[in-house]
């Protein structure tokens, strides 16, 4: 497995259908999976010995509003053995009703990484993993209300001052600091 | 009410005063006090973000807050009476700022030191205060980023001006924007 080239063969051979799309862009490989599959896919990446992605540099969230399907989940994979990376993506649709989070399965328990990183991506852009051991904001205060990673987020957060005032109150009174 | 005498109303007696004769000055007790209370302020060990590198080279050899009777650093809030608030507060800062504020003992002073800590500075995001005034009440505010060590030494004679003078915060102040009205 040398090159980018033979890693993409390899991964379209490796996955099947499960790869919607799959190409080579900027010296990175992209693949998009159906997000159903991600489970599976991710463990076959990591077990199969041509690929032995063994690490999760990081997985992140992006939202393309208003574009449908809105929302990108990303994971980027690096195999120490083998020296090579690739990109994974699934598309997420926003649900219908404003308040539900778009939902997809935690990988946390096939790489440990995943555990915080799913938690900041819930904690800024709302984004429900099925099955994640504790999915609790992990940089703003327990009370916040809202992800404001997300478009329709007001950029200074003036919505969220009062919140903020309202924040320290309960937090003093309760003897609690929110955290 | 009868005022104490001022430095003028003395200065006879003080120009007149010879070595071994005794020499009584009047004053207020809560004057005596405030003089007290001017040249013996301790800060707060707390550092929030950059600012609070150019706190601590302040207190550091180059431009001695000893000076001013103010280096005495304390890490706890139970011995101090000057919080600097230096530096950027997020949201998820603020009620622990807050407690320590609660946690020092009565008379307290506080400098906001930097654009951050007075208005959020650069940082128009929904993460910062804009402004720790939401949170605590401040005496003097510090402009720069970061404010140079003389600008913090000048804020704090300013506040040892007001401290002296009286005119400094009512200690039992509330902060200046909380706007729930609490
Ligand atoms: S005012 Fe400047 S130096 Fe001070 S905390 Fe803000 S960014 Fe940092």
């Amino acid at each position: 497995m040398s090159t980018l080239q033979d890693l993409k063969i390899h991964l379209q051979s490796a996955l099947g259908a499960q790869a919607q799309r799959i190409w080579i862009e900027a010296e990175a490989l992209i693949v998009f999976v159906e997000s159903s599959g991600i489970r599976h896919a991710l463990t076959k990446l990591r077990d199969d010995p041509d690929t032995s992605f063994d690490i999760m540099s990081f997985m992140t969230a992006v939202d393309y509003h208003p574009r449908q399907p809105r929302f990108e989940v990303v994971y980027e994979l690096y195999s120490t053995r083998r020296k090579h990376r690739v990109r994974i993506k699934c598309l997420l649709a926003a649900p219908k009703n404003e308040l539900e989070l778009p939902e997809i399965d935690t990988v946390s328990d096939i790489y440990l990484a995943a555990n915080w990183h799913e938690r900041e991506c819930y904690d800024l852009m709302g984004i429900h993993f099925r099955k994640h051991p504790d999915l609790r904001r992990i940089l703003l205060p327990a009370r916040w209300d809202g992800h404001p990673l997300r478009k329709e987020y007001p950029f200074d957060g003036k919505r969220e001052w009062n919140l903020g005032t309202t924040v320290i109150d309960g937090a003093l009174m309760e003897g609690d600091l929110g955290l | 009410m009868i005022n104490a005498p001022s430095m003028d109303d003395r200065r006879p007696y003080i120009d007149n005063w010879k070595p071994g004769e005794g020499a009584v000055w009047l004053t207020k007790l809560d004057q005596a006090l405030r003089l007290a209370q001017t040249n013996s302020i301790w800060p707060l060990t707390a550092g929030l973000a950059c600012c609070a590198i150019e706190m601590m080279c302040t207190a550091a050899a180059r431009f001695d807050q000893a000076r001013f009777g103010a280096e005495v650093y304390r890490a706890t809030p139970r011995q101090a009476d000057l919080l600097i608030v230096s530096g950027r507060m997020s949201w998820k800062m603020a009620p622990i700022v807050r407690e320590l504020w609660e946690q020092m003992p009565h008379p307290k002073w506080c400098i906001s030191m930097g654009a951050c800590a007075s208005c959020g500075g650069v940082f128009q995001t929904y993460s910062i205060v804009p402004g720790v005034d939401q949170i605590v009440p401040v005496d003097v505010y510090v402009p720069g980023c970061p404010p140079r060590p003389e600008a913090l030494l000048d804020a704090l004679i300013k506040l040892q001006n007001k401290i002296r003078s009286g005119q400094a915060k009512n200690p039992f102040a509330e902060p200046a924007g909380r706007m729930d009205g609490a």
